[in-house]
């Protein structure tokens, strides 16, 4: 395997060379500031420029192409990282020495990406109002779906009510109410910044020569000299004086607890790492406090899980379980937190709980897709990725740093989604 | 050991199958950190009515027992096996279908006292009164949370409203009546009769030294033992097409009404190469008629009878099978009224030429791409294994597949085999 990084004017480009997958992967990725102003449109750009080209002016006939490529694939999508949001576009491709018929499926495929980057298909030089209306709807029924999944809306739930006035609000698909003041030319605007201002990353894996990608993407991809940028965490927070208590009734069958901290910590701090392990010790894993006490030894609940969020710093535990129960479900996760501060765990809980995250790092090299993604984490946090030192950072996490770090976390808002008022 | 050469995939895959019947695959790959393995029995949701091991009389089983019995397979008299796995920093877990029951983990170190661990745990049963009431509510909760998605509740009463008996028309966890009757005699009845390993098969992929992975099973297996095995005799129930009820409607708490509409396998019996071509045949025609790149799919989504959570989906197996096609919608009559006219139309469908080659490249081209995950390979071998298929030869018939293969699929479009279940806002 081999790493090779270069800029070229305002794209910079990685290439990994393996012989370890059937497929070519390749993303190329929009960086800009999260920002309330333009979170809606970029994501409605994300799913605009992969509706219709110049050659391919409909949803069909981009299918059918990707079809003839051997069934390559394509995705769009908007993220975001702390204050950052990215657009990414991502194309996989069969190799083409696994094929019996002589193509040059990789130059075809540059080609192909090369247009749904740069050439769509426009009328009176704006955006098809018939391809953004029906972006429109579907981004529409996208908010709506929340709802339909109870997990996930009172998820979302939890962030508004304890980020009501914080940048973090922003989910990374923008606001249903910007969709109506959406159009063809102010899209289309945004389009152009974005090719303008936005840091972009173009990342390859594959069985490739260097030459081969090089030459390509010089043909294919030229983006002017821009400033970088870089700024990832949101450190914006607020004062917890009192834990923020909220109910919900609305018709479930299994009352949905949420509860949302602020640790305090985000990727860019030297307890990031005990963080991380804190949390695999609290809620990831067969043997995380969360599910071997609240789950397996009091039957509570059937899931139970603790998330960090890397980029702002905040931890939410997730949990379903019997509305009758909701005192001692909390309680007792609660309690786990506090066995966390106080250091009532053992070694060989914080050993397995290192060893399953290098397990898990370990890993990401095996997955064309999750190795690019880390790459890129890697920009982002200034931290190029390697197994090794990523390895040797959970390594270095030691009893005492949990324990610091546990006296950190504040709890901040409680949300409950159940079918009646609870006492 | 038997060496099974995939030329034209670049994998080669080693068999096995040992003295006491269990089948045992290996699949090397070279340079990847993880290994993963599963271990398979041929048992599921749906087989409920079987002659117990050594006994003479059919017996009949609360629902949900399989998937019970997944989650207490993990615990044994020196401990809960999920932690020891933790220990040799391995991933385990496991699930159960209709008619499979999985065991696995992925480790990046530890490969050998891992594989030890998953042989050992999954044959070392270990039910008590105690530990089988304290699962009830865990499971409880299970229900509780599908009973709360939608997704769910459609995909599974859709087949609720195709099947009359056979067992597939319950839920796998069963209901909650359901799991408060079983007992840990029922659960060693079933755990005898379906865990003997000549109605299993594991399956190893990773970077690993093919000998002594093999010879680490031999060792493992001949130090257990296992009754005489006459194979196991369950009651499969077979239905014809014609649906028990042709639509349905459930009120939830939902904004977007959702749509199902399914349609009922004829061929039920088929196994081996004759299902894996009937298989790729639907395919190919789901695709023609669905997939992004149809004039359908371009004309739902002009009318706004589909969104992006539009799809389909194709489940054959031995005594059931159907297919699927589902969308939020707020037209759910029309979406539904659109979908039956072109599945009642398929039955005299002609895809041109053009086409027919242009979608074969493109499941050509998904399937290998599936080669590159170890998981996936895992995941799907023992289902095709189970069906007399073979999962790397299926890849290879995407290429011979005729016109002629997939017209013979076109009867499986009968009127009497369609249902639609729509899920509407309170």
């Amino acid at each position: 395997m081999k790493r090779v990084e270069q800029k070229i004017a305002g794209l910079n480009v990685t290439l990994i060379q393996t012989t370890k997958f059937k497929t070519i992967d390749f993303i190329l990725s929009f960086r800009s500031k999260l920002s309330p102003a333009n979170v809606t449109k970029r994501a409605l750009l994300s799913q605009v420029l992969k509706a219709a080209t110049v050659n391919y002016p409909s949803k069909m006939e981009i299918s059918r192409k990707l079809e003839s490529l051997y069934g390559a694939s394509l995705g769009g999508a908007v993220n975001k990282q702390g204050l950052l949001h990215i657009m990414s576009f991502r194309m996989s491709i069969i190799n083409d020495n696994y094929l019996l018929e002589d193509v040059n499926l990789l130059e075809e495929s540059f080609k192909f990406f090369h247009e749904i980057i740069f050439q769509p298909k426009l009328e009176n030089g704006e955006f098809l109002s018939k391809v953004v209306n029906e972006e429109k709807r579907l981004l529409k029924d996208q908010f709506l779906a929340i709802y339909d999944d109870k997990i996930r809306y009172s998820y979302n739930k939890l962030i508004d009510i304890m980020c009501e006035n914080e940048l973090y609000r922003l989910k990374p698909i923008g606001r249903m109410e910007d969709l109506d003041s959406i159009t063809s030319e102010n899209l289309y605007e945004e389009y152009q910044r974005m090719l303008r201002e936005d840091t972009v990353d173009f990342l390859i894996i594959g069985d490739l020569t260097e030459e081969r990608v090089f030459s390509l993407i010089n043909k294919y991809f030229k983006f002017d000299e821009r400033p970088v940028i870089n700024e990832v965490v949101d450190t914006e927070t607020k004062e917890v004086r009192e834990v923020n208590r909220v109910v919900e009734v609305k018709d479930v069958t299994q009352a949905k607890l949420n509860i949302g901290f602020r640790t305090n910590i985000t990727g860019l701090d030297a307890d990031y790492y005990p963080l991380l392990v804190l949390n695999g010790l609290l809620g990831v894993y067969p043997h995380s406090l969360l599910f071997r006490n609240v789950r397996e030894k009091e039957s509570l609940c059937y899931y139970i899980s603790s998330t960090i969020d890397k980029g702002k710093g905040i931890m939410v535990i997730f949990a379903g379980i019997d509305k009758n129960d909701y005192q001692k479900a909390y309680e007792l996760i609660l309690k786990q937190l506090e066995m966390l501060k106080k250091g009532e765990f053992s070694e060989q809980d914080l050993e397995n709980t290192k060893k399953a995250y290098i397990n898990d790092i370990r890993q990401i090299i095996d997955n064309p897709i999750d190795y690019l993604l880390a790459e890129y984490s890697g920009y982002l946090y200034d931290e190029p990725f390697s197994v090794e030192s990523l390895s040797n950072k959970v390594n270095n996490v030691t009893k005492e740093d949990i324990m610091r770090v546990a006296q950190k976390i504040q709890e901040d808002t409680v949300f409950l989604l159940t079918s009646e008022e609870v006492k | 050991m038997e060496k099974l050469v995939y030329d034209t995939l670049k994998e080669t895959l080693y068999y096995e199958k040992l003295p006491n019947g269990l089948s045992v695959y290996l699949l090397p790959k070279k340079g990847f950190n993880k290994y993963y393995a599963t271990f398979t029995t041929k048992y599921g949701s749906t087989d409920n009515t079987f002659i117990p091991i050594g006994q003479k009389d059919y017996i009949t089983v609360p629902d949900g027992i399989a998937h019970f019995l997944e989650h207490k397979l993990f615990e044994s008299e020196e401990g809960d096996a999920f932690l020891k796995f933790t220990e040799y920093a391995a991933n385990p877990n496991a699930y159960t279908g209709f008619n499979r029951t999985s065991y696995l983990f992925s480790c990046t170190s530890y490969f050998e006292e891992n594989l030890n661990l998953l042989l050992d745990f999954v044959q070392d049963p270990y039910f008590t009164d105690q530990n089988v009431e304290k699962e009830k509510n865990i499971i409880a909760q299970e229900i509780s949370m599908y009973d709360d998605n939608p997704d769910w509740r459609l995909y599974f009463q859709t087949i609720q409203n195709m099947y009359h008996e056979h067992g597939v028309n319950v839920d796998i966890a069963g209901t909650k009546e359901s799991i408060y009757k079983i007992t840990k005699e029922m659960l060693y009845d079933c755990y005898n009769t379906f865990y003997h390993p000549a109605n299993m098969l594991l399956f190893v992929v990773g970077d690993f030294d093919i000998e002594k992975t093999m010879e680490l099973i031999r060792a493992n297996q001949a130090k257990k033992q296992f009754p005489q095995f006459s194979g196991v005799e369950r009651k499969y129930v077979f239905e014809t097409n014609e649906v028990k009820e042709k639509e349905s409607v459930i009120k939830m708490d939902i904004m977007t009404p959702k749509v199902a509409v399914g349609i009922k396998n004829h061929e039920s019996k088929l196994q081996g190469k004759e299902l894996m071509n009937f298989e790729i045949a639907l395919e190919i025609i789901f695709n023609y008629l669905f997939s992004k790149s149809s004039s359908h799919y371009q004309y739902m989504i002009d009318n706004e009878l589909i969104n992006n959570t539009f799809g389909y989906e194709i489940t054959l197996e031995y005594s059931y099978g159907f297919a699927m096609v589902y969308t939020d919608t707020n037209k759910p009559e029309e979406f539904k009224k659109y979908v039956i006219d072109v599945l009642l139309k398929a039955k005299d469908l002609k895809i041109p030429e053009e086409d027919f080659v242009r979608i074969k490249n493109k499941l050509l081209g998904s399937s290998l791409r599936a080669l590159n995950s170890p998981e996936a390979i895992a995941n799907n071998f023992a289902r095709f294994q189970f069906n007399d298929m073979n999962f790397f030869e299926a890849i290879m018939a995407y290429e011979a597949i005729t016109l002629a293969d997939v017209e013979k699929a076109l009867s499986f479009f009968d009127e009497k085999a369609i249902t639609t279940n729509i899920i509407l806002p309170k």
